[in-house]
C-alpha cells in the first residue's frame, strides 16, 4: 500500500506558521479545525491534542464562557479587536493576552466557523509593572526626576537607624514620606507614632511625648504611657519640629543622644529604640540665627534630610495625583467618577499650588461634591482657579494662560534677553513676539540685551 | 467535609474554574444534588465560600495555582482540568474511572476517582 504524502502548505499555511501571534479556527460545532504554532507555544497544548477538541477546553481563557468574544462575532458578524484576558496554562501559570476575532468563510462567503487570534502579553506586562514602579515607592507616586531621586535613596534611608529630617513646605506629604520610611524599614511591622509638635501647648507636649507617672500632678491619678514609650520597636514621626520651646529642646537632645527619657513625675530613667524622624517646613538655619532653635539638636536631627519639593516645581505629577485621588475617593464614596477632563487638567498646571498635595486633594475632593457621576470639568473646580482664566471657560483661554505663563517664565529666566527666551522655549524669535501680541501681551520694559528702558 | 462540587456550563465542566459561575454540590453517600453560584474571585474567598458548603473535594476545569493553594490551605482536595459532559464526569468519579481520557488537552494526568484516585499531573491537580 502506497503512502499518500501530506499535502503542501498553502501560503497562508506558511504564513501562519511563521508569525508570532497565536491563531486558530473553529467550526460551527465550537471544535478546533487549525491551530499554528504561535498557539501550541503561548497555550502549551499540541496541535495533535488541540484539533477536534472543544475551543474553550483548548484554550481556557478568563473569556470562554459567557464573556467569549468569538461567540459574539458570529452572532452579530462584527470582529472584536483587542480583548484582554488571561488563559491558564496546564501548570497553573495566568498567561496575560489580547485577543481578536473574525467570522471565517468559505470561498463562496458562506460562514464555516471563526478564526481567532491572540497575542501573549506577559513581556508587555512584566515592562508595564516595572515602569509603574519606577513611578513610586509604597504610597508615594510621581513622575518627577526630582522625586525619582528621592524615591532612590529612601530604602538606604529606611535600613538605616540615622534620625531623618524632611522638610519641605506646607502639604507637600512629609508625614507620608516618614510612613514610608517605616514602612520599608527592619521595624515595619512595628507602631508608627506621629506627634504634631505645633498642636499642643508645651506643657501637654512634654506629657504627650514622654509620658506621666500617677501624682505627678493633680488629676494624674494613673500612669500614662507617653508616645516614645508606644513607639518602642517602631518609628516616631515628630511633625513641625521648629515649633517646639527651648526647654523641650532640650529633653529632646537627650532622647536623641542617650536614647533615654524620664516620664513627668518619675524617679526612674525609661530607654527607647524608637526611630526618629522629625519635619519641618520653618527654616531651621535662620530660626538658629535667631536663637529660636538649638543648634545642637539640629545638628543631631540633621543626620539625613529629605527635602520634598513643592507642587508647583513638580506639575508633571498633577495628572497622576488628581487620578490617584480621583481613585481613592471613588473608593471610599463608592463612587464612579471615570476622571478628569483636559481642560480642567490644564486649569490644575496653571495654578501655582502654594498649598501644594494637601490643597490639590481639597480641590478634588471638592469637584466630587458637584461633578456627580460624570467627569471633573472646569466648572467644578474652586473659584480661585477658575477666575485665572482671563476670557471664559473655554480650552483655548487655559492654554494661553499656560503659555503666558511660560513665555513671562523664560523672559524672567533669561534676564529679558527676548533671543535667549524664545531660544529656551524653543521658538524663534518672531515667533515669540507674533504670540506675545496674539495674548495681549506688551513687551517687558527691560530688553536683557540693551539695558533697562529709559 | 464529604461533599463534592463539580463546576460547570452548559452541561460540561467549566473551562476555567477562577471566573467563577455555577457549582453542582453533591452529597457523597445520598447523591443528593444542590446548584450554587459562585460569587467571590479572590482566592482566599473563594475557599471560604466552598469551606461554608461543606465541600472537601473539587472537580473543575483549568485552575491557576494561586486558586488552587488557596482551596488546598483550606483542606479542599482539588481535581483539576478535567473536561467533558458533566454526568459522565460525575458517573466516572463514583466509580473511580476518572482517568486521563477526561483530561483537557495538554494536561495528561493520572487516574481520578472516588477509590484509587491519585494526584493528577499538572501542578493544579491533587
Amino acid at each position: 500500500m502506497s503512502k499518500r504524502n501530506p499535502p503542501a502548505p498553502t501560503p497562508t499555511d506558511a504564513i501562519l506558521e511563521s508569525i508570532s501571534d497565536g491563531v486558530f479556527t473553529v467550526d460551527l460545532g465550537w471544535r478546533i479545525t487549525s491551530f499554528n504554532r504561535a498557539a501550541e507555544e503561548i497555550t502549551g497544548v499540541p496541535r495533535s491534542e488541540a484539533l477536534g477538541r472543544l475551543c474553550s477546553e483548548v484554550f481556557r481563557s478568563s473569556l470562554c464562557g459567557g464573556a467569549c468574544p468569538l461567540q459574539d462575532t458570529l452572532a452579530c458578524g462584527r470582529p472584536r479587536i483587542g480583548i484582554c484576558g488571561y488563559i491558564i496554562t496546564a501548570q497553573g501559570d495566568r498567561v496575560p493576552i489580547s485577543v481578536s476575532t473574525a467570522v471565517f468563510r468559505d470561498e463562496e462567503g458562506r460562514v464555516m466557523g471563526g478564526a481567532e487570534t491572540f497575542r501573549d502579553l506577559s513581556e508587555v506586562d512584566a515592562l508595564k509593572r516595572e515602569l509603574e514602579g519606577r513611578y513610586h515607592v509604597g504610597e508615594l507616586f510621581s513622575r518627577s526626576p526630582r522625586m525619582h531621586r528621592l524615591f532612590e535613596v529612601l530604602p538606604a534611608i529606611a535600613a538605616s537607624p540615622s534620625t531623618v529630617l524632611v522638610t519641605g513646605e506646607t502639604g507637600t506629604g512629609k508625614e507620608l514620606f516618614a510612613r514610608t520610611i517605616h514602612d520599608l524599614s527592619a521595624h515595619g511591622e512595628g507602631p508608627f507614632v506621629a506627634v504634631n509638635c505645633a498642636a499642643l501647648p508645651d506643657t501637654l507636649l512634654e506629657s504627650e511625648l514622654f509620658g506621666v507617672k500617677a501624682g505627678a500632678y493633680t488629676g494624674a491619678t494613673r500612669d500614662r504611657l507617653g508616645r516614645f514609650a508606644q513607639a518602642r520597636g517602631g518609628t516616631i514621626f515628630l511633625d513641625e519640629i521648629g515649633e517646639i520651646s527651648p526647654a523641650l529642646q532640650v529633653r529632646l537632645l537627650r532622647v536623641l543622644q542617650e536614647r533615654t527619657f524620664e516620664p513627668l513625675g518619675a524617679s526612674r530613667t525609661e530607654s527607647t529604640d524608637a526611630r526618629v524622624i522629625v519635619a519641618t517646613n520653618r527654616n531651621l538655619p535662620e530660626l538658629i540665627r535667631t536663637g529660636a532653635f538649638r543648634e545642637d539638636l539640629y545638628y543631631r536631627i540633621n543626620v539625613v534630610r529629605l527635602e520634598l519639593p513643592p507642587l508647583r516645581d513638580r506639575k508633571d505629577d498633577l495628572g497622576l495625583l488628581a487620578e490617584q485621588f480621583i481613585s481613592r475617593f471613588n473608593r471610599v464614596q463608592n463612587r464612579n467618577v471615570p476622571g478628569i477632563s483636559p481642560e480642567a487638567l490644564s486649569l490644575l498646571m496653571a495654578h501655582d499650588w502654594p498649598g501644594n498635595i494637601r490643597e490639590l486633594e481639597n480641590c478634588i475632593e471638592r469637584a466630587f461634591v458637584l461633578c456627580g457621576d460624570g467627569r471633573i470639568d472646569i466648572r467644578h473646580l474652586p473659584e480661585e482657579l477658575i477666575s485665572a482664566v482671563p476670557h471664559g471657560c473655554e480650552h483655548a483661554s487655559v492654554h494661553d494662560l499656560l503659555d503666558r505663563q511660560a513665555i513671562e517664565a523664560a523672559l524672567e529666566r533669561a534676564g529679558f534677553n527676548r533671543l535667549a527666551a524664545a531660544r529656551a522655549l524653543g521658538i524663534h524669535k518672531t515667533t515669540l513676539f507674533r504670540r506675545m501680541k496674539r495674548l495681549g501681551m506688551a513687551l517687558p520694559a527691560r530688553d536683557g540685551r540693551s539695558g533697562p528702558r529709559t | 467535609m464529604s461533599r463534592i462540587a463539580v463546576h460547570h456550563w452548559q452541561q460540561r465542566i467549566a473551562p476555567v474554574f477562577d471566573t467563577g459561575g455555577s457549582i453542582l454540590v453533591l452529597e457523597s453517600g445520598t447523591g443528593a444534588r444542590e446548584e450554587c453560584l459562585l460569587l467571590c474571585l479572590k482566592p482566599l474567598h473563594r475557599a471560604e465560600e466552598l469551606a461554608a458548603l461543606h465541600v472537601g473535594t473539587l472537580i473543575c476545569g483549568a485552575i491557576s495555582r494561586p486558586m488552587k493553594e488557596a482551596l488546598s490551605a483550606r483542606g479542599i482536595s482539588v481535581v483539576g482540568f478535567v473536561a467533558g459532559d458533566l454526568e459522565r464526569v460525575i458517573a466516572a468519579w463514583r466509580c473511580g474511572r476518572l482517568d486521563e481520557t477526561f483530561a483537557m488537552p495538554g494536561c495528561a494526568r493520572r487516574r481520578h476517582g472516588r477509590r484509587g484516585s491519585g494526584p493528577a499531573g499538572g501542578a493544579a491537580g491533587s
